[in-house]
């Protein structure tokens, strides 16, 4: 990597959209913030009913908009508050990793992890490693592209 | 007393799982209802737990959303750190008195920020987290504790001092929610019924020296390594062992200690041990793959639904080991390891080393829970545990009281829930005219339609005193928030949540004419509600609030000022982008048709019909044979001299005359359609019936073998056939030495009827005790592989050994084998001889368990709710709601769920009836308000929609739009429960959900996307 | 069953007289075949219901529409009561499998006719064929696969395989006699009173099938990976920088079964303002906005059910060579779900479906 992009790189600070689903991720983040574990504060966070609400239109369009990383949180399998909500979420975004893997658009993006209720750390471990892992992905370049 | 003047309030003593569940079905029936717990917060054991057997839930996240409800719902009062001392009066009249110990706090004006333990200097062992780390005397009693406030702890333990009134948490406290003068009180609450659901104690192993609980540090409870496994736990989730912090690679469980011992009066069974061992072998081994876990064990108690598979995949698939044997002792070694040593099953003697050793524990009654029973004048087994009344599980001999949990018996959480709720409907029955006396209406305010308005929206920003104020600059927030497009207002306050902040909102509200309000502040999940009421005080619609999560999500996690200022203005931003889209969303309400429909009438169906008629409600019982009583016409005697007859006969004549039930025999289901509320059902001869909710009660049959010789020779018979024998012989009728081999587990639990039926093993005693009694010199065999005699079944398998019964175990991998000539011979391996025993059997009896009762199939598709892969009904979720579908205003009860016993039919046939009364209690019923919406225009009818919905909330509908037959879906708002996934799997973006609508997400992707530049005008 | 058709005169001639005895025997009350225009210029599956007008040519290597398509839009509001024959290709019966499980189509009364298909010439080819040679032979004789399209070069099946019965050309010796395969009872059904000879062996048939589909099969490696450069943001942005955002491919496409597409609902619509904070944001941006989001989000909608007919290419007005990318992205997101559009009408589409067992490691650490 030119010296230009690592220091580009070190400056940059991802831009991460979450949506975590009401019943387990959101209240995991929200146990984080009770127990005062620190993370970086790199994650914007959209609170949706069930990661199974999650359109995969939304996730294109966070990415496309220039969303550094998209993080989707839902329950454990088996737990969901719905359900299987979240079942339902993991074939959409296997689906959606595999047509951005095809046409080479950066699938590591997009994250799925199951955080239940109890996780705070888990919640707090996953957005440090979210941004370190994207910082060495590097900005989204869609941000720059204007005929999008 | 006339049956008006009862008071249409109940007093539920202990806010554990099944306290919780009586008051939420109460207080949703109409019932005032008052939550009383010791603790500082409603929780009880299962707050405790990490997971939950057998599917491996996280305890916390199921139980959370019931503490919420219970917190949230008007008709429930709290009461912690309070205990009953007296219940005086009778049966819908009677004054319990209540000791509450002062909190010292203002649970109301306590934000639950932590500065107080901050700077608190005394530190105790958190009783909570079983001892294994300290908290400080002032303190939360968990994260997620409900009521959210801190409590302060005067009184300390025998080792550590409690509170030294040194004033600094006071000072901390910047809310001034701390009043140290605060005094214990006396309350007197006036009830027409009590649930006692204060459970059992966990059992501690200090007594059992032989197992150095208390001298070696690294033997554990397994409460302790629930707490340790736990992330919210001591150690965050990281498995390691108390004496020295080390990673344990090789853990051992001991089962029984302190149940199933004559030594300690505790000879019975805690019934939940053999399950939640097995679940923490299985999830210490998730946490760590090469820990080496073994279980050290006597039988493995697997009668649940589920719960044979669930041991079979540990044993399987994570590698569990099982070790059948006698414990002699524990001893430790210099570095801290255990070495126990043990019997196994062939007689020899082992030693095995381990790092930590687990003491499974179960429950006793002692201590506090002991003291209330004999304060309140009950009468309690030889265990300490309260009688129930006759033939009804959940009734205390005294009228009026009643109990649910493990108080009953030590048992698991699904049948805590079950008697919970069937406690509930037993006090609703007994309270049925006073129904909605005590509780209030929520207020009505006049709501103002800002549909035809520009947005006009105010931000509230909170500093939550310093919480938010010290980490986020507020003030840059609301001026950033004020430069915002339709932001007309924008402000910030100390404490957004107070009372006085509260009234200035509702005045800034009328006087800006604001429609749309966002409050940044704390997490939705604690004061959305608060917020909500105000803007209906306001004239506006609830459902035009959005919060900004500023606090959780930001001040309480980011060190850097500048950059937590930075997102709480893109949080602001993002969520003023939403609030520009919201809508109004009107109250909605389903009509329901006040009536039942119970399909079954066998002990269970009949028991239901019953509980609801006797609440009141229009119930008509189905039953396809020309009389009632299902396998209870089949059963000809019960232990402890119960007359059945007698039972069935009182059933059957209250049935015929009650006003409010009517009975259909030789009678099934020949159509349903509709949806809770408003189901139409067409039975076999045409008759139509409308009703709000349908129970299934369609019961189970005995299996028919096709192994070891069944229908080849008279001598060889079922349970139920040896039970019809027995019950027409007399004394004499068996002879001296006249052999009796029964073979447990027959075509049982092993290919495809791999479960446990749960009453074979009590069936074959039942059998065993009966021939005794007719002649004690008969020689029973029972050949066994796992005596499943839980709770207080214990003593009668104690009472079959004490009378001679022979009890020979096998495994599944070797068989018993019979050969058939002119006698039946039976084969068994005897593992401490080391060598195969023959048995000479007159009669060879073979239990076989249950299969569902013919028909289940067509009823479940009728009724379009699923099945589990043995063919017995699949509930909405195996803990917490065994007696609902998913499908709502459908639920199921007895032997139709799993093969079970007839008291066990009897109060979740109750469980079932009180959950329909919480359906059927009003005439109308609130339904979901962030349900999913079809745009019939842009809907193609591809049903992808219906295929995904788990709650069979949507149909295809036909209609005739302009002349030209349309189908597309339609959502049912009744059946909705809101999580969007309808939404997310329709391609063309014909559904939204209200309140997450498409292009409310949308605009706040996009609000992100600009202002991340440093864009402010959008 | 297999049997032969004796040819006259030629193979869509030989085809056309099975259709019209099909037609004359009453057993159908219409067919729905591929028939030349007047002018000849082109072919469209076209409802026949008088057996004197019956002028098919099931052949014509063109693929205006995706007779799939077409078929449910006969039926979608109601199937038909009356029986209709349907001849179709692969990639159309395909379609129309996928389409069924959308409810979309409704085959009551209606026999699927198969036609084994040895590849199309996109619209302008086959109205003008170089050399005023007759592309139905040129097809037909199978010697030169130039000036074919690229989606039939790369045919994920050209053999009809769910269809009631197949007019088979691989495996015939198709001077002297095509092949008639009957699959189903109702296939079977349709030609009971017919005189027909079965072939002595269905050797060649198989061998003949196996060759092409291995013929295709390896030809759409190859294109995979020829064009698997086309990956990254800045090359798909150059590979759709001609696009218009006119939805051609959309409309076109025989699985876009949406009444009104997502992009062209109001979902996405806002102020100026917010139109210009963008091109703040970003110093420029083009308009008409959302292209990429518009390809993406169709790929995600669809592409487990595409059946590779190309109909996107075909449609697309500045002739954005669509198949090199679609043909990567359809093979690799089916394969992923071990899902074959058009393989089994029982077979639950992937995104209704779900095993808890199955992509364990996603969402774990």
């Amino acid at each position: 990597m030119s010296e230009e992009k690592e220091k580009k790189n070190e400056d940059f600070e991802p831009k991460i959209v979450g949506f975590l689903c009401n019943w387990c991720s959101y209240a995991g983040a929200d146990l984080a913030g009770t127990s005062r574990i620190q993370y970086p504060p790199n994650i914007r966070v959209i609170r949706v009913m069930c990661s199974g609400s999650v359109d995969s239109v939304y996730v294109n369009r966070a990415l496309l908009e220039g969303a550094d990383a998209v993080l989707i949180g839902g329950c454990h399998p088996g737990d969901c508050h719905y359900i299987n909500g979240n079942y339902k979420a993991r074939r959409k975004m296997v689906l959606l990793k595999n047509i951005l893997t095809t046409l080479g658009m950066e699938p590591d993006r997009i994250w799925l992890r199951w955080i239940s209720a109890s996780e705070g750390q888990k919640f707090a471990d996953t957005v440090k490693e979210i941004v370190n892992e994207t910082k060495k992905l590097g900005p989204n370049p869609m941000k720059e592209k204007w005929n999008i | 007393m006339s049956a008006n003047e009862t008071i249409g309030a109940v007093a539920v003593v202990g806010g554990g799982i099944a306290g919780v569940q009586s008051a939420l079905d109460l207080a949703d029936m109409g019932f005032k209802v008052y939550l009383i717990e010791k603790s500082p917060a409603i929780g009880g054991v299962m707050a405790m737990l990490d997971k939950t057997f057998p599917t491996n839930d996280c305890s916390m996240c199921i139980l959370s959303p019931k503490l919420v409800d219970c917190a949230r719902h008007p008709n429930i009062d709290i009461f912690t750190l309070a205990q009953v001392k007296d219940i005086k009066g009778e049966a819908g009249n009677f004054k319990v008195l209540v000791d509450q110990k002062a909190r010292y706090i203002d649970p109301d004006v306590c934000t639950a920020c932590g500065d107080c333990a901050e700077v608190c200097p005394i530190e105790i062992p958190d009783t909570f987290e079983q001892g294994l780390i300290m908290r400080k005397a002032i303190y939360k009693y968990y994260p997620q504790a409900i009521p959210n406030a801190y409590v302060i702890d005067k009184e300390g333990t025998s080792d550590h001092k409690g509170c030294i009134e040194c004033g600094l948490c006071e000072k901390a406290c910047t809310a001034g929610s701390i009043d140290h003068s605060q005094e214990d009180r006396e309350i007197a609450l006036d009830v027409g019924a009590v649930i006692l659901a204060t459970g059992s104690a966990p059992f501690d192993p200090k007594i059992k020296k032989e197992f150095g609980y208390g001298k070696f540090p690294n033997v554990i409870t397994s409460l302790e390594f629930e707490r340790i496994l736990s992330a919210s736990g001591p150690y965050e989730g990281k498995i390691l062992r108390p004496g020295d912090k080390k990673h344990p690679k090789k853990i051992a469980w001991v089962q029984c200690v302190g149940s199933r011992d004559r030594n300690i009066n505790q000879e019975f069974c805690s019934s939940m041990c053999c399950m939640y061992t097995t679940k923490e072998a299985v999830i210490a081994k998730e946490h760590e793959k090469d820990i080496d876990a073994t279980v050290f064990y006597i039988d493995v108690r697997t009668f649940g639904k589920d719960f044979d598979r669930y041991v079979e995949r540990a044993k399987r698939e994570h590698g569990i080991k099982y070790e059948r044997s006698r414990i002699s002792e524990i001893y430790q070694k210099e570095c801290g390891d255990l070495t126990i040593r043990y019997e196994d099953v062939e007689g020899e003697l082992h030693e095995d080393t381990f790092d930590m050793v687990v003491l499974s524990i179960g429950l006793c009654m002692t201590g506090d829970r002991s003291k209330m029973l004999s304060d309140l004048g009950l009468d309690v087994n030889e265990f300490g545990f309260p009688l129930s009344g006759t033939n009804d599980p959940v009734a205390l001999v005294k009228p009026g009281i009643f109990m649910a949990g493990s108080i009953v018996e030590p048992q698991a959480i699904p049948e805590s829930v079950m008697q919970a709720s069937a406690a509930a409907s037993q006090a609703a029955a007994l309270l049925r005219d006073s129904k909605d006396t005590l509780v209030e209406p929520a207020p009505e305010y006049p709501e103002r339609d800002v549909s035809e308005e520009e947005p006009r929206i105010g931000v509230f920003v909170c500093n939550c005193g310093i919480n938010i104020g010290n980490y986020v600059d507020v003030s840059k927030v609301v001026e950033y928030a004020d430069t915002l497009d339709n932001v007309e207002y924008a402000t910030d306050s100390l404490y957004t949540c107070s009372e006085d902040t509260q009234k200035s909102i509702v005045d800034i509200i009328k006087d800006e004419r604001l429609n749309r309000i966002i409050v940044a502040a704390c997490t939705p999940r604690t004061h959305e509600p608060l917020f909500k009421k105000s803007l209906s005080e306001a004239g506006l619609n609830p459902h035009l609030l959005e919060m900004a999560n500023i606090r959780e999500h930001c001040s309480w996690v980011h060190t850097d000022k500048d950059r937590a200022t930075e997102k709480a203005k893109e949080l602001i931003s993002m969520t003023v982008a939403k609030s520009r889209l919201l809508e109004q969303i009107p109250k909605t309400t389903i009509d329901i048709e006040q009536s039942a429909l119970v399909v079954g009438g066998g002990v269970a169906g009949m028991t239901t019909a019953l509980s609801l008629a006797d609440q009141g409600y229009k119930t008509v019982l189905v039953e396809k044979e020309d009389k009632l009583g299902g396998k209870l016409n089949k059963i000809k005697f019960a232990f402890e001299d119960v007359d059945l007859d007698k039972i069935l006969a009182e059933m059957e004549k209250r049935i015929s005359e009650h006003e409010d039930l009517e009975l259909r025999l030789d009678s099934t289901i020949k159509e349903i359609s509709g949806h809770v509320g408003n189901y139409n059902i067409k039975l076999s001869d045409d008759e139509e019936i409308i009703t709000g909710a349908i129970i299934v009660t369609t019961g189970s049959s005995e299996h028919t073998p096709t192994s070891y010789g069944y229908g080849k020779d008279p001598r060889i018979v079922t349970q139920l056939e040896l039970e019809e024998m027995l019950s027409e012989l007399n004394e004499g009728d068996i002879e001296e030495g006249e052999t009796f081999v029964m073979i447990q587990c027959v075509e049982s639990r092993e290919g495809d009827r791999n479960y446990c039926s749960r009453i074979c093993c009590m069936g074959a005693l039942k059998n065993a005790l009966k021939i005794k009694d007719i002649n004690p010199r008969a020689e029973v065999y029972i050949l066994y592989r796992d005596m499943m005699t839980y709770g207080f079944f214990e003593r009668y398998y104690k009472e079959a050994r004490e009378n001679g019964v022979i009890f020979m175990q096998y495994d599944v991998e070797k068989k018993p084998e019979i050969k058939i000539d002119e006698n039946i011979t039976a084969k068994v391996w005897e593992p401490m001889l080391q060598e195969e025993i023959e048995l000479n059997a007159d009669h060879l009896v073979l239990s076989t368990g249950m299969n569902p009762e013919e028909g289940t199939f067509e009823v479940a598709q009728q009724l379009k709710v699923p099945l589990n892969q043995d063919g017995f009904f699949l509930e909405a979720h195996v803990k917490l709601r065994p007696v609902d579908f998913s499908t709502a205003g459908v639920f199921l009860a007895g032997s139709c769920h799993s093969p079970k016993f007839i008291n066990e039919c009897i109060y979740q046939a109750q469980a079932a009836a009180a959950r329909a009364s919480t359906v059927l209690a009003h005439p109308k019923m609130e339904a979901e308000a962030n349900v999913a919406v079809v745009d019939d225009d842009r809907c193609s009818g591809c049903k992808t929609c219906i295929s995904v919905c788990p709650y069979n909330a949507i149909e295809s509908l036909t209609e005739t739009i302009d002349g030209v037959e349309v189908t597309h879906a339609e959502i049912t708002e009744g059946l909705c429960q809101g999580c969007g996934t309808c939404v997310a799997a329709c391609p063309s973006g014909a559904i939204d959900q209200k309140g997450f609508k498409d292009n409310q997400i949308l605009a706040m992707i996009k609000a992100l996307g600009t202002c991340s530049r440093g864009v402010i005008n959008e | 069953m297999i049997y032969e058709l004796k040819i006259e005169d030629d193979v869509p001639k030989t085809v056309n007289s099975f259709l019209k005895q099909l037609l004359e025997s009453g057993k159908v009350d219409a067919v729905l075949a591929m028939q030349e225009t007047p002018s000849g210029k082109s072919a469209f599956p076209t409802m026949i219901s008088d057996p004197e007008k019956l002028n098919t040519n099931v052949f014509a290597p063109l693929l205006p529409v995706s007779t799939g398509a077409m078929v449910s839009r006969l039926t979608k509001i109601k199937g038909s009561d009356k029986p209709l024959a349907v001849v179709l290709r692969a990639c159309e019966i395909r379609a129309l499998t996928e389409l069924l499980k959308l409810k979309q189509a409704d085959l009551e009364n209606i026999v699927l006719i198969g036609v084994d298909c040895p590849g199309t010439f996109p619209m302008k080819t086959y109205s003008n064929y170089p050399g005023d040679d007759d592309p139905t032979e040129v097809v037909l004789k199978g010697e030169s696969e130039e000036n074919m399209r690229t989606a039939c070069l790369n045919c994920k099946d050209p053999v009809p395989e769910t269809a009631d019965m197949i007019i088979g050309i691989f495996g015939a010796d198709t001077d002297k006699a095509i092949l008639l395969d009957t699959r189903t009872e109702n296939g079977q059904e349709l030609v009971s009173d017919m005189k027909l000879s079965e072939v002595a062996t269905e050797e060649d048939r198989e061998k003949a099938v196996l060759e092409i589909r291995n013929k295709r099969d390896e030809a759409r490696k190859a294109f995979i990976d020829e064009h698997s450069d086309i990956a990254g943001v800045d090359k798909l942005l150059e590979f759709f920088d001609t696009c218009v955002n006119c939805h051609n491919c959309m409309k076109a496409c025989p699985i876009c079964y949406c009444r009104e597409c997502l992009f062209e609902s109001d979902v996405f619509d806002v102020e100026a303002s917010k139109y210009m904070a963008k091109a703040k944001s970003k110093g420029a941006y083009k308009t008409p906005t959302d292209s990429l989001l518009f390809h993406v989000t169709r790929f995600n909608h669809m592409i487990l059910s595409c059946v590779e007919c190309g109909l996107c290419e075909q449609a697309c007005p500045s002739d954005i060579p669509l198949m090199d990318i679609i043909t990567a992205i359809a093979e690799n997101a089916q394969a992923e779900f071990e899902y074959l559009p058009g393989r089994d009408p029982e077979e639950e589409m992937p995104m209704i479906v779900y095993r808890e067992d199955e992509f364990l490691d996603v969402g774990e650490k």
